[in-house]
């Protein structure tokens, strides 16, 4: 019984159950529902280790007639993410969604859909499905930045979806491109099909503009922070984790899988350039913040230009090197998922404890609610990249390989990056360690539920365990795809 | 003949384009973006696409239309203290680089693509041969059917999807205290017309649904015809919104869990998600497309129904309800 498919069919089934039956206890259910879907996970995970990649025909029809659904190494560790991260919000979620009633409703059909959508996009080997599956993440995702309705919800969550769709449109033209001269939608087959010539340039080039505009990459950042920052909690927390990587995701497979052998240097460069804008310029924007959550939404723009560094560093450099960055971009994506969905729930409990979004409002509250502000300062040491800690591995992972294929100019950026990030971290540290405001006894708070302090604190603790066990995505990570292709031919 | 007839094609659909930017009234661009929408199905119907030219028809130009100038009415009357639904509210003149910008990015996105499709290498795998070789194995006779009913289901079920999220982010923007509205006051030429109109619609709808199986045609058409019949019942004063919700809500999401239950039930019998069992994979993609018809009217009529009643309509809204 191959497992591939119930990843889609059950978060599928829970959101028609959670649409259709509002009288249940849906957040329970939906709890319920992430165990499932997490076991099933574990138990792919556990078979692609074992046996390596496997590969499904839905409906039984072979590429390119048909749409093949692909699990190697990389999807099922993002698949393991997804579901870690998502039970855990989804468990934040119970907590905070009492103080909000209207929103608690559709938030859990949106949550399913998000995530059935999500291990499609993970799981998908084809061009076109990608493009369903981003719209389908698109919608869910705007849906839950909009569900508050208020006045900046609604602008920042309309601008989302206009970005969005440009973007949708920009992959969709590529696509239709790179069929109209290959005949096939496979990546698979168009790995091996694809040339260096003008079409295949002019729909690459198409498909990465609008996928960066998906990825929030500088200078298509400015839909980012107003949504992520504006967004309840735990959607802030989905949506800087996981969502934002579902584009990137496909850029990278398409870039470093399908077309490597047509990546030019040139182009490589300048993903590494529109890269290092983004760590300073986000880096540089979170520091002037004055609300917490744009603050962390910020400085989610920062991060996802790390991982346009791994183009630079994997294209056309000795395979060793290229192998290191592709690892290190990967572990990066882990650890900023685990690291900023810590940090996006923390600051929800710290919100919701002072019941102000400001950052002065957080003034001498270390005393008051410090399991919050730990899970925040850990999360922080992950993205800073200090040892121990996944950011650091995969910082470190970067870097070798920068210095091995002696790319000297990304060694600066990917150092300077990380003392700008400490420079923000740190702002929110010195307010909340303020001595007069404690003494004074400002800060007193609401009691926060201990779920939610709980749940960020988990996902933090995650974050810097990935420094100790980073060989067990990595591991993974380097799975000879071509040979278990090859033992797949023979049987 | 038929050269002449593109190239006028082309031109009146950049005009109507141009007429959508350009024009200062957004009343105006949106039915120059209707037109616009009728001439694209007109090039779908040239380029042998009757499928696409059906749904561009429906969709397109007919239920987005009905959307746009829903949100024209919102906006006008909201704006009609000031100076009516003008883009600019200040009435200050674009700036020059504000125009010059989208064309200049236009033309060079043209150049662009005219070298991709002129240097385009001649695929090296055809997919239409492969679909037309396993058409007989699909259940149905008609290749697009095929292809998004069999072939590449599992986009067809995920766009199912896209479409219910739609809806159930317009449900979650609807506010929680809706007072009933207040009684749409029942247009006499309107009811009349309607009697008339919606059960030819009815039919057409129908007829188009069962020819997707043979013929241009399918539950995507099928279920725009359906959603404009709604749509025009609602306007001539038919309450038919306020079905109830739990029943609203089940009617939504018919197509979808019928779509998904066929799809996970054939696993038990060891098939792949998706694989109909030969024999009997004409009746199931025909029982899906009806189910699917059904859902995506009541969908798309629901985009439309959901939104909000204009807020304290004034004199000046008169205007646009009597021209819709």
């Amino acid at each position: 019984m191959n497992l591939i498919p119930f990843l889609l069919v059950i978060p599928l089934a829970w959101a028609l159950i959670s649409l259709l039956l509002p009288r249940l206890p849906i957040g329970p259910i939906a709890l319920l529902g992430m165990l499932v879907q997490s076991l099933a996970t574990a138990l792919l995970w556990r078979s692609v280790q074992l046996h390596g990649a496997e590969r499904y025909a839905i409906g039984d029809w072979m590429a390119p007639l048909g749409i093949t659904l692909v699990a190697d190494g990389l999807t099922v560790t993002l698949l393991a993410i997804t579901a870690l991260i998502a039970m855990v919000c989804a468990f934040y979620a119970l907590f905070y969604l009492r103080s909000h009633r209207h929103e608690a409703r559709y938030f859990w059909p949106l949550f399913w859909f998000l995530l059935a959508s999500l291990n499609g996009i993970w799981l998908a080997g084809d061009l076109f499905n990608l493009y369903v599956g981003l719209e389908l993440v698109t919608f869910a995702a705007v849906g839950m930045v909009i569900l508050s309705a208020n006045r900046q919800t609604l602008a920042a969550g309309l601008r989302y979806l206009y970005m969005a769709l440009l973007g949708s449109i920009g992959y969709l033209l590529g696509v239709a491109l790179l069929y109209s001269a290959y005949g096939t939608l496979d990546m698979r087959q168009l790995a091996e099909l694809i040339e260096p010539n003008w079409t295949t340039h002019v729909a690459m080039l198409s498909i990465s503009l609008g996928l960066l505009v998906k990825t929030a990459i500088f200078p298509f950042h400015f839909w980012l922070p107003p949504a992520h920052g504006g967004a309840l909690a735990p959607v802030s927390a989905l949506l800087s984790a996981l969502v934002v990587k579902s584009s990137f995701y496909i850029l990278a497979r398409l870039w470093l899988d399908v077309g490597a052998d047509v990546l030019p240097v040139i182009t490589a460069q300048g993903f590494g350039l529109i890269g290092a804008c983004a760590i300073f310029y986000g880096g540089f924007k979170a520091l002037q913040q004055d609300e917490i959550k744009m603050l962390v939404a910020y400085s989610t723009v920062a991060q996802l230009g790390y991982l346009m560094l791994v183009f630079p560093l994997a294209a056309g450099t000795a395979p060793e090197h290229s192998m290191l960055a592709w690892q290190g971009g990967m572990l990066h994506v882990l650890a900023h998922a685990l690291a900023k969905s810590a940090m996006f729930l923390s600051v929800g409990t710290l919100v919701l404890a002072v019941g102000s979004k400001k950052i002065d409002a957080l003034a001498g509250i270390s005393t008051r609610i410090p399991l919050s502000l730990f899970a925040f300062g850990l999360a922080g040491v992950s993205l800073m990249g200090l040892p121990p800690s996944g950011g650091f591995n995969a910082k470190w992972l970067m870097l070798q390989s920068a210095i091995g294929s002696g790319q000297w100019h990304w060694v600066v950026v990917l150092s300077l990056g990380s003392l700008l990030t400490a420079t923000y971290i740190f702002k929110v540290f010195r307010v909340s360690f303020d001595q007069q405001a404690i003494d004074s006894g400002k800060g007193l708070v609401k009691r926060a539920p201990w779920g939610m302090e709980l749940s960020a604190l988990f996902l933090a603790g995650l974050a810097i365990a990935l420094g100790f066990a980073a060989a067990l995505p990595v591991e993974l990570l380097s799975l000879p795809e071509v040979e278990s292709s090859l033992m797949e031919a023979s049987q | 003949m038929n050269l002449a007839f593109d190239v006028l094609l082309g031109i009146a659909l950049l005009l109507c384009a141009a007429g959508v930017f350009y024009s200062r009234d957004l009343f105006r661009a949106v039915v120059m973006f209707i037109a616009f929408g009728l001439l694209l199905a007109l090039v779908w119907v040239r380029l042998d696409a009757p499928d696409l030219a059906l749904a561009e028809a429906a969709i397109g130009a007919g239920l987005t239309g009905v959307l746009m100038i829903d949100a024209v009415a919102h906006l006008s009357a909201k704006n009609a203290h000031h100076q009516g639904a003008q883009f600019d509210q200040t009435g200050a003149r674009p700036q020059l680089w504000s125009r010059i910008l989208p064309v200049f990015s236009a033309v060079i996105i043209f150049i662009l693509l005219l070298g991709a499709i002129w240097w385009r290498p001649d695929a090296p795998v055809s997919l239409p041969d492969l679909v037309a070789e396993s058409l007989p194995e699909s259940g149905v006779e008609h290749p697009i059917t095929a292809v998004l009913l069999n072939f590449r289901s599992y986009d067809t079920l995920l766009e199912i999807a896209v479409l219910l999220v739609a809806v159930v982010v317009a449900m979650a923007l609807k506010p929680d205290t809706s007072e009933p509205e207040a009684g749409n006051s029942k247009d006499p030429i309107l009811h009349g017309l309607s009697a008339r109109l919606v059960p030819p619609m009815l039919v057409v709808g129908v007829y188009i649904l069962w020819a997707g199986s043979y013929m241009p045609g399918g539950a995507f058409q099928g279920g725009a015809i359906l959603a404009a019949a709604l749509v025009f019942l609602k306007l001539a004063g038919f309450g038919i919104e306020r079905l109830a919700d739990s029943l609203l809500r089940i009617g939504l999401a018919l197509g979808f869990i019928v779509f998904l239950t066929v799809a996970t039930s054939v696993m038990i019998g060891g098939r792949p998600f998706l694989t109909y069992p030969e024999s009997v994979a004409g009746e199931l993609i025909f029982f899906i497309e009806a189910m699917l018809t059904f859902s995506i009217g009541l969908i798309l009529f629901s985009l439309f129904s959901q939104a909000p009643p204009p807020v304290a309509p004034t004199s000046s809204l008169q205007g646009e309800q009597d021209e819709r």
